[in-house]
């Protein structure tokens, strides 16, 4: 941090073991929000509090791997800015899946700009935008 | 309850409105980040952008940005520039700043978009207008800059409003 910006609320190692309990699928990742917290994905998905959260992402990765890096990351007093890479493996054909129909084994990347606003250390309102999506097909036998 | 359609079209969503970059004034910096930009920068540019003041948020545009905007990708400052004169030819543009988040070299904000249509623009990226339509945003934009240059700028769809 320089004189310019403000001292940082989370640091990016704390950050990190979030995002690494998430990736392993750690219930330890809910210790991050706040019992209030608010998650609103591209806008359109709102989920409230940690058991809806949890809930979700349990759904999705019965389906899917997801894995994610954190690319970027930003951090003021009372909030947190990161472009996260997210890969998607098919866990198993996914003909619903809307960013395109998924076969076992394909791979969908998507980078996300997120903003994350803080109360009391945790995540109390999460918000995610889509920048960019690619993806590889699994290569049938 | 949200079912796996919504969520993953949400994380598919992209497209939306245009994509600004800031620039400042050059007494509205302090002394101690002269070298860099502030919140204020940004607030400065986009009064700039809004008034239309192309040499004035032009000047922050480093000569070879990057600029991936929801209006399309651009990889010089006159390249930008040429996009937005065609733009605002066409649209009034007023950009509302919600939120930022500002580090060394980088920022990212939150941001409104307001376009009006002052006449018919049938090629707008983000869908054709006609004259007297408006539509409205919200957009995610990482900045990256070098000194107080913009060097790669991406914008990120977050919701139609």
């Amino acid at each position: 941090m320089s004189d310019c910006h403000p001292t940082e609320g989370m640091s990016r190692e704390r950050f990190q073991a979030y995002i690494n309990a998430f990736n392993r699928n750690d219930p330890a990742y809910g210790d991050y929000y706040d019992e209030d917290v608010v998650l609103v994905i591209a806008g359109k998905t709102e989920l409230r509090g940690p058991r809806a959260i949890h809930d979700f992402y349990t759904r999705v990765k019965t389906e899917t791997r997801r894995t994610i890096q954190v690319n970027r990351y930003l951090s003021t007093p009372e909030r947190i800015a990161v472009e996260l890479q997210s890969e998607f493996l098919a866990l198993q054909d996914v003909p619903d899946f809307t960013a395109g129909a998924m076969k076992k084994g394909d791979r969908i990347f998507i980078n996300t700009f997120v903003l994350y606003e803080l109360k009391n250390g945790r995540f109390a309102r999460i918000r995610s935008a889509v920048f960019r999506k690619t993806e590889t097909r699994a290569v049938n036998p | 309850m949200v079912n796996r359609r919504d969520f993953n079209s949400g994380l598919v969503r992209l497209g939306g409105a245009l994509a600004v970059a800031m620039m400042t004034s050059p007494g509205a910096a302090q002394p101690a980040c002269a070298g860099t930009l502030t919140e204020q920068d940004l607030r400065d540019y986009l009064a700039a952008f809004n008034r239309s003041d192309f040499e004035g948020f032009g000047r922050f545009y480093a000569h070879d940005i990057l600029f991936e905007g929801q209006g399309g990708t651009f990889r010089s400052r006159e390249e930008v520039l040429a996009f937005y004169r065609e733009v605002k030819s066409r649209v009034r543009e007023t950009v509302t700043l919600n939120d930022v988040v500002v580090g060394d070299g980088e920022m990212l904000a939150d941001l409104t978009t307001e376009l009006v249509a002052m006449r018919d623009f049938p090629g707008l990226a983000s869908g054709a207008l006609r004259q007297g339509e408006t539509r409205r945003s919200q957009n995610f934009v990482w900045y990256q800059f070098r000194g107080r240059e913009f060097v790669h700028v991406r914008s990120a769809r977050y919701r139609r409003l």
